[in-house]
């Protein structure tokens, strides 16, 4: 069998054929010629080599550019009206992320600092993961306030809206699971120079209810004759639990703020009234999650309680954009402040 | 207002040259003749990587920049038919743009 036969026929099974004339094939078809040649030329060094470059050269396409021809297949069929939108939106969104990323990465980066281990590039990179999941229901909703705004927002573009911030759920959910919780440790390391134990920031999401559960659940002998040991007992399993219920409420965010955006448009209150009310959600949401840290959640017993905690501002949310949806509002007439 | 428009649509039309377009079309020019992307790549001096040079030569294509065809494998080799590229006349007509603009621009570029 020659080298390459394998790759092509799943190739094939995934990409179309423009994009298996254009860019599989010739690089399949490079590698084969010079894997021939250093074939007869009795170079088995070179022969290796040519399959490493022709195998790495494939799954870069297959990664990088494959998925982008999706993408492009997908928006080329898009009216242009949706296109423009979504278009701004975007940009608007991305700006959005680096700005409120730079916001929330400043503090650690400057306390640490000052600490006796030197920052290199690659920390500085650790502490990005962290700052996603909240910048990223902000930045949606920048997107959709200033994407959409002197446009009509027809259904098929809120229904496009909508599949982009489940898939930044998603992604925000990916993030807050295994992402964060590995940079986050990788940087306390980096920072101490030594071996630490993971605390709660550096758990996956998994293994954080597992943990809160397991605290919960513990029945060791001496802890039956010392009762006041059950009640901390119980407040770290909440605490646990709140910040396994905050991160998942956090990724669920990213759709429900952009359904509050589309709610928001809906208001037509003008580009003035339309910011600050923007401004006012997130600022209010991010505050709620930053101090429910503070709250004294070992009150609480049951798991549903510390959950609805957690939930609470998303639950607020969708309400609120329903309202603002609802056919019996009466509308304001628009006007450019 | 209609004016704006106009000049928009008039700037969207103007061809563009990327550094790895232009790289390209030089090689496919001034080498003469057709080459696979691998020659192209062994020709660049590492500038252009095998894992992107056929993204870049597709968008080329799209621009009509550059052309292809289907060149047959020998007969007893029994692998996959290489393509290979050449420059068109406005592809060409581009690059001898694109020189000029830069001589006049910077000098310095054109030495």
């Amino acid at each position: 069998m020659r080298p390459g036969t394998w790759l092509r026929a799943g190739a094939s099974r995934v990409c179309s054929s423009s994009t298996m004339d254009r860019l599989i094939d010739p690089v399949l078809a490079d590698m084969e010629c010079e894997y021939d040649e250093a074939d007869r030329n009795g170079r088995p060094h070179d022969r290796r080599m040519a399959l490493v470059g022709g195998y790495v050269a494939f799954w870069k396409i297959l990664a990088l550019y494959v998925p982008l021809t999706w993408v492009a297949g997908i928006v080329s069929d898009w009216p242009a009206p949706d296109r423009r939108v979504l278009g701004r939106a975007l940009r608007a969104s991305a700006l959005t992320t680096i700005a409120v990323s730079a916001l929330f990465i400043a503090p650690p980066l400057l306390r640490d600092l000052t600490g006796p281990g030197a920052l290199t590039v690659w920390m500085i990179l650790l502490l990005l993961p962290q700052s996603f999941p909240l910048s990223l229901p902000v930045a949606i909703l920048a997107g959709v306030l200033y994407g959409s705004w002197g446009a009509q927002l027809a259904s098929s573009i809120r229904r496009k809206i909508m599949v982009i911030g489940l898939a930044g759920s998603l992604a925000s959910l990916g993030t807050m699971a295994w992402l964060v919780p590995a940079a986050n440790q990788a940087f306390r390391v980096g920072v101490a120079g030594r071996q630490l134990e993971r605390g709660a920031s550096e758990m996956s999401l998994g293994s954080l209810r597992e943990r809160a559960l397991a605290i919960r659940n513990e029945t060791r002998p001496a802890e039956k004759f010392f009762p006041v040991d059950a009640r901390s007992k119980a407040a770290a399993s909440a605490d646990l639990l709140l910040m396994y219920h905050a991160r998942v409420a956090l990724a669920a965010a990213v759709p429900i703020f952009a359904l509050f955006g589309i709610g928001v448009m809906a208001l037509r209150v003008g580009r003035a009234r339309t910011a600050a009310i923007g401004a006012a959600a997130c600022i209010l949401y991010l505050n709620y999650f930053f101090g429910l840290s503070s709250v004294p959640v070992s009150v609480f017993s049951r798991e549903s309680v510390v959950a609805g905690l957690a939930w609470l501002p998303n639950l607020l949310l969708v309400l609120t954009s329903l309202a603002f949806l609802s056919p019996d509002r009466p509308s304001e007439p628009r006007s450019n402040q | 207002m209609c004016k704006i428009s106009s000049m928009t649509t008039r700037r969207q039309a103007v061809p563009s040259l990327p550094p790895k377009e232009q790289l390209i079309l030089e090689l496919l020019v001034h080498r003469g003749g057709s080459m696979y992307g691998l020659e192209l790549v062994a020709a660049s001096g590492r500038r252009l990587k095998r894992g992107t040079v056929y993204v870049t030569l597709g968008r080329m294509e799209e621009k009509g920049y550059i052309v292809s065809r289907i060149e047959p494998a020998p007969p007893k080799a029994g692998g996959l038919p290489r393509r290979v590229y050449d420059a068109t006349p406005f592809g060409r007509r581009v690059l001898a743009a694109w020189a000029h603009i830069a001589q006049q621009l910077v000098p310095e570029l054109a030495r």
